[in-house]
């Protein structure tokens, strides 16, 4: 690719990438669309790997990209975010096929290799980590958190909507200790993969 | 300070529900207490991963969002083909009804004496194309006109012939080829009249 072209590229993703940080949801839903095709050059240039494997690889990358976008993790691009994408693929690939013990190189990028920093690569190994944990997380303890963190609803109003729990007090004695561990298997998860907690920055 | 008491300060810090003195409090306490430091820090990556997970999901469920400028396109040319087709048929309704109301009011078979000559055997050929469209046979009696219709300009029924296939295409609902031998006659004598004024109301 022409490097003025490629440059050009870069330039406009790196304007995206201010939008999606602000919140833009449309802007990041246009980059998900764009970068699907990511799906089939992956499974045309390595077609011994499943489909799915690729597809979920995708998903998760993207979701990684998400977040990191929204964190503040990715400030100044180095290169289009479709190679970031696509080299978060790649680890998460490796990761899939290293886990199901299959012997297959996927060392090679599909397309252009994003230059990432060793702090890019700190903040993708990271991410992986909590993705997984969060994804992981069973009820009612990710009920609970969701209901309380995320949609700001008191302990009564969850109350009602897990009908299993009796009575007010079972339920913030069930979300204390959620939250307790939760929090200390997520320290044991990072401790488990060598990721230093204050390297990734807030 | 008990355990719950210090998750709550977690929970109204995280939750940003702490006023401007108790929030710098709180912050002056994450700097001299480590273990304190760790859990927040915890709990505020999950809690982030908990709600770009969500933003994620909903972003990506979402149908892929069309340029604007492509949207405001599709919807100009989606509505200009529903007029134009809803003009045609209308258009077409109105016209074909005309056309029958013309061919009625200027259908008569003619009596012997109308079509000049005598009974040989010209006039049989004549006749007997005529009698089809008395018989609601539009299609047969175009078939026997136009055999007649190639015949010289001396032929004793060169208008009448025109005549009658013109009546015939307004029977077919065939607008372009009704004028054509409306056309053809706007000079006869005796169907000249008629003709312009037919051409006039199509």
């Amino acid at each position: 690719m022409e490097k003025e072209k490629f440059n050009k590229q870069v330039d406009a993703d790196q304007i995206r990438l201010q939008r999606i940080y602000e919140g833009n949801e449309r802007e990041f839903n246009r980059l998900f669309y764009e970068c699907r095709s990511l799906i089939s050059i992956w499974h045309s240039r390595y077609r011994s790997l499943p489909v799915e494997d690729i597809e979920s690889a995708f998903s998760d990358a993207s979701m990684i990209c998400y977040s990191n976008i929204r964190a503040g993790k990715l400030g100044l691009l180095s290169g289009r975010l479709i190679d970031y994408i696509s080299g978060i693929m790649r680890y998460k690939l490796y990761d899939i096929n290293a886990s199901t013990k299959k012997l297959i190189s996927i060392e090679d990028p599909v397309i252009t290799d994003y230059p990432y920093t060793p702090e890019d690569e700190g903040n993708i190994k990271m991410r992986i980590v909590v993705n997984k944990y969060v994804n992981q997380m069973k009820d009612p303890c990710k009920t609970i958190l969701e209901k309380f963190y995320l949609d700001g609803l008191s302990y009564d109003k969850i109350l009602s909507l897990l009908p299993n729990f009796s009575s007010l007090r079972a339920i913030v004695t069930r979300s204390y200790k959620c939250k307790k561990e939760i929090t200390e298997g997520f320290a044991t998860t990072l401790k488990n993969n060598d990721i230093d907690l204050y390297q990734y920055k807030n | 300070m008990t355990e719950q008491e210090i998750q709550d300060n977690i929970d109204n810090y995280l939750l940003n529900k702490m006023s401007v003195a108790e929030k710098a409090a709180f912050e002056n306490q994450l700097d001299n207490d480590g273990e304190l430091k760790q859990k927040v820090t915890l709990q505020k990556i999950l809690v982030d991963e908990m709600l770009y997970q969500k933003e994620f999901k909903r972003i990506t469920q979402r149908k892929k969002v069309m340029p604007f400028a492509f949207k405001q396109t599709m919807v100009i040319a989606w509505s200009a083909a529903a007029i134009f087709i809803g003009v045609f048929f209308i258009n077409r309704t109105v016209v074909n009804k005309r056309m029958d109301n013309l061919y009625s009011l200027n259908l008569s078979i003619p009596t012997y004496d109308e079509v000049r000559g005598e009974q040989d055997v010209q006039l049989k050929e004549f006749q007997n194309a005529i009698f089809y469209l008395k018989n609601h046979q539009p299609n047969q009696a175009k078939d026997a006109l136009l055999k007649l219709y190639a015949k010289p300009k001396d032929y004793p029924y060169y208008d009448a012939v025109r005549w009658y296939l013109a009546l015939t295409e307004l029977k077919l609902h065939n607008k372009s080829e009704a004028k054509k031998y409306l056309n053809e006659l706007v000079d006869s004598e005796v169907y000249g009249g008629k003709a312009n004024k037919i051409l006039g109301k199509l």
